[in-house]
Order: C-alpha cells, then sequence, then structure tokens
C-alpha cells in the first residue's frame, strides 16, 4: 500500500553542493517562479474557483515544502503540508506536480548550456521531488480512505435508528437488508436505546426488509431475550407473507417474536401495554 | 463483600455490589430467605444495575433464590441488567425463564404493587 512510502528513511543530502546552490537559486528567483506557477496553473484553467489571495498563500505554500526539502533532507515539510490537503486535494496534488515541472525547466534554463552541470542537479531535484509527490499522492489515497470509510460508517449509523415515540416506548424501523452485522448493531442499538429512555416497550418494524436468514432471524430472537431480562418487551411488526413463510419452514422459534401484522396495530398494543388510551378530541362545533 | 438488604414497607430491596462471589451470593439466599419469613415481606427486589457481568452461577443462585421466596408467599423481580450483561447472558443461554425482569428500582416495585394480591387465581 501506498502508506509505506512515507515511512521510508532518506538520508541527509547526498549532494549538499548541488542542494545548496539551487536553494539559493530558486530563493532568489522566488518571486519569479511562482509567477510562472501561476501562469501555467491559469492555462491549465486549475485556478477559476480559487480567489488571488488563496492562490498566493497556496503557492507559497507549495514552494516553501520545495525549499524545505531540498535545504534539510528530509520531508516532514512535506508531511506537514499533506496534513493540510484537506478539500482541494487535488487542485493541491496538481499544483506540486506544475511545480515540479517549473522548477525542473528553471534549472536547466540557469545552467545555461552547462549540460553536466543541468544533468546533475537535475537529476538530483528529479529524485527529491519525486519522493515529494508519492508522500503527496499518500496522502491523498488516505484521505479519500478516510471520507469512503467515514461515510460507510454514516451509513450503518443511519440504517438503524431508535425512535422514541412516546414516554418509555421505542420504535425501530429496519429498511434494506438485515444481514448479521446490521442485525448486531440493531441489538446494540437497540438494548442501549432501551437502557438510556426506560423503554418498556420496543415495536421494531420490519416492513422494508425483503428477506431474513436463520441468523438473522435467531439474533432477533437472541435481542428480543436481552430485552426481556433488561424488562422491555419486544413486538415485530410488519412481517412480509415470504419472510413468514421462511421463519415457518427454517422451524424458528415464533412464540417469543409477539408479531403484529403493521406498525399501526403494534404501536396500538403497545399503548394498551403501557396504558395510554388514545381519545379523539372534541370536535370544534360541538358544545 | 456481603449484600446488604434493605427493608421497606412489605418489600426487601438486596442490591448487589460490583464485587461479588460466589460465597456472597449462598449468603444472601439464606438471608433473604430468613428476612422474607421474618418481615412477612410480599416483594423482594434484588438490583444487578451495577454488576458488568452475570454467570451461570450467579444467574442459578437468582433463580433459586426467586423460588424459594416464591414458596414462601413473596414475589421477586430482578432490575437492572444492563444491556451488555443481558447480551452475554442470552448468548451463553441463561435465560431467567419464569423470573420478572424490570429496567429498575422504579419499575420493580411498581411491578409488585400493582400484582399485590393477584398472585393467587382461582381459576
Amino acid at each position: 500500500m501506498a502508506a509505506k512510502i512515507a515511512k521510508v528513511k532518506i538520508k541527509s543530502i547526498e549532494e549538499p553542493e548541488t542542494a545548496a546552490w539551487l536553494v539559493a537559486d530558486f530563493t532568489s528567483n522566488g518571486d519569479e517562479l511562482q509567477q510562472m506557477w501561476t501562469k501555467e496553473m491559469k492555462a491549465e484553467k486549475l485556478l477559476d474557483d480559487q480567489t488571488p489571495k488563496e492562490i498566493r498563500s497556496e503557492s507559497e505554500l507549495m514552494f516553501n515544502t520545495y525549499l524545505e526539502c531540498l535545504r534539510s533532507g528530509n520531508y516532514s515539510a512535506v508531511v506537514e503540508y499533506s496534513k493540510k490537503l484537506g478539500e482541494k486535494t487535488v487542485f493541491k496534488l496538481v499544483g506540486i506536480m506544475v511545480y515540479r515541472r517549473v522548477l525542473s525547466r528553471h534549472i536547466v534554463i540557469m545552467s545555461q548550456g552547462d549540460i553536466e552541470s543541468a544533468t546533475r542537479s537535475l537529476l538530483f531535484f528529479e529524485r527529491i521531488a519525486d519522493h515529494i509527490l508519492a508522500l503527496m499522492t499518500n496522502a491523498t489515497i488516505e484521505v479519500r480512505e478516510k471520507l469512503a470509510l467515514k461515510q460507510a460508517e454514516s451509513i450503518l449509523e443511519l440504517s438503524t435508528p431508535v425512535l422514541s415515540i412516546r414516554d418509555r416506548l421505542l420504535v425501530l424501523p429496519i429498511i434494506g437488508i438485515l444481514d448479521s452485522l446490521r442485525a448486531r448493531q440493531l441489538t446494540e442499538n437497540l438494548l442501549h436505546g432501551v437502557r438510556e429512555n426506560r423503554a418498556r416497550v420496543v415495536v421494531i418494524d420490519i416492513t422494508g426488509v425483503a428477506l431474513v436468514d436463520s441468523a438473522v432471524a435467531n439474533h432477533l430472537i437472541l435481542t428480543i431475550d436481552a430485552a426481556r431480562l433488561m424488562g422491555a418487551t419486544v413486538i415485530l411488526t410488519g412481517i412480509s407473507p415470504e419472510i413468514a413463510r421462511t421463519m415457518v419452514a427454517l422451524g424458528v422459534d415464533l412464540s417469543k417474536f409477539n408479531a403484529m401484522g403493521d406498525i399501526r396495530s403494534g404501536i396500538e398494543e403497545a399503548e394498551r401495554i403501557l396504558g395510554y388510551k388514545l381519545v379523539l378530541s372534541k370536535d370544534e362545533d360541538e358544545p | 463483600m456481603q449484600v446488604p438488604i434493605m427493608k421497606q414497607g412489605p418489600y426487601l430491596i438486596a442490591t448487589i455490589q460490583g464485587e461479588i462471589v460466589d460465597e456472597d451470593f449462598i449468603h444472601l439466599r439464606t438471608k433473604l430467605v430468613r428476612m422474607v419469613s421474618k418481615n412477612r415481606s410480599r416483594g423482594v427486589v434484588i438490583d444487578v444495575s451495577s454488576l458488568d457481568t452475570l454467570d451461570s452461577f450467579a444467574t442459578r443462585s437468582l433463580r433459586d433464590m426467586a423460588k424459594m421466596i416464591e414458596l414462601q408467599g413473596a414475589e421477586t423481580v430482578i432490575v437492572g441488567i444492563q444491556p451488555d450483561v443481558a447480551l452475554a447472558m442470552v448468548r451463553l443461554g441463561l435465560f431467567l425463564k419464569d423470573i420478572i425482569t424490570m429496567m429498575d428500582l422504579e419499575d420493580g416495585f411498581s411491578y409488585l404493587k400493582k400484582s399485590q394480591g393477584k398472585r393467587i387465581s382461582h381459576d
């Protein structure tokens, strides 16, 4: 994986003279180089959605990252910079690449036809630039991976909500595929929800679930038993005919399910257990 | 560590603390049964909310206690089983069948008050 690149320790600069020369040269031509970079970036239409201030600060950051790496020979500056990747990941990655092009070209121009020195400087610079790029790419991938993981987690989180609809009454609507991972999460959410809300009755609605296998059915029974130990009653509603057929065919012990046809009758039954009584308020016309 | 038993009107409350060993359960059983008959108690609430594990011995002890107390004409309610404990118990197949379990002390008492006198039916 790309992450390993970051751990490669680079020896101190092998060619201190070349490095010192490059640093001095880049520093004295700093403004010009940054302008060239801006021009190149503009030509590729990469700066369209940035303010001039943003561009300047980004450009300076990148330029200084290069300088720092050349000067010190270690890449902590890149690691530091890559931590700030944030939203503009691609822009920064491309920016670093464009800088590499600008600086390489500058080296060739500055050597004024001295092929030997140009080659040596270029080879040296390229090696460092390669490494910077590798680190940046690595960081980009990490940022993306983290994002993907976060999204997966939040989807999982959203997929089993615990809703409190009356005092001491919880409803858990389940939609989608109930696999063993979600079933486990359902159990956890339910039991902790019961504790937090001091729930007496929990209605689990599986109208939106297309399929239940024997593992999940058994897990549901486990959950219902655990809830009972905590002093809560579970009512299961919305078992589709297909699921009912599978459950009977699988020989699942249905006695604990307290099944009701739909979520409405489930909630009505729960209210009865809790002692609620639904009363229609009087019509306004009536005295 | 011994389990303190408190008397509250016609009820007894036993609060099991975190560090409890098997002997304590045996001790609690003896003491509870004796106190029920001495005080002519109608109900016992056993609070396990500070336990983060209930193994098979503990579960069986609780069951036995409830049965013995029942034979003395009182009812037992176990309250405060934590979510993780409940899940671990059912995974181990410890269901505490035909034992009343409730959320907390409050629920335990309201159950005992409600079921008072209805325990023996004539049909």
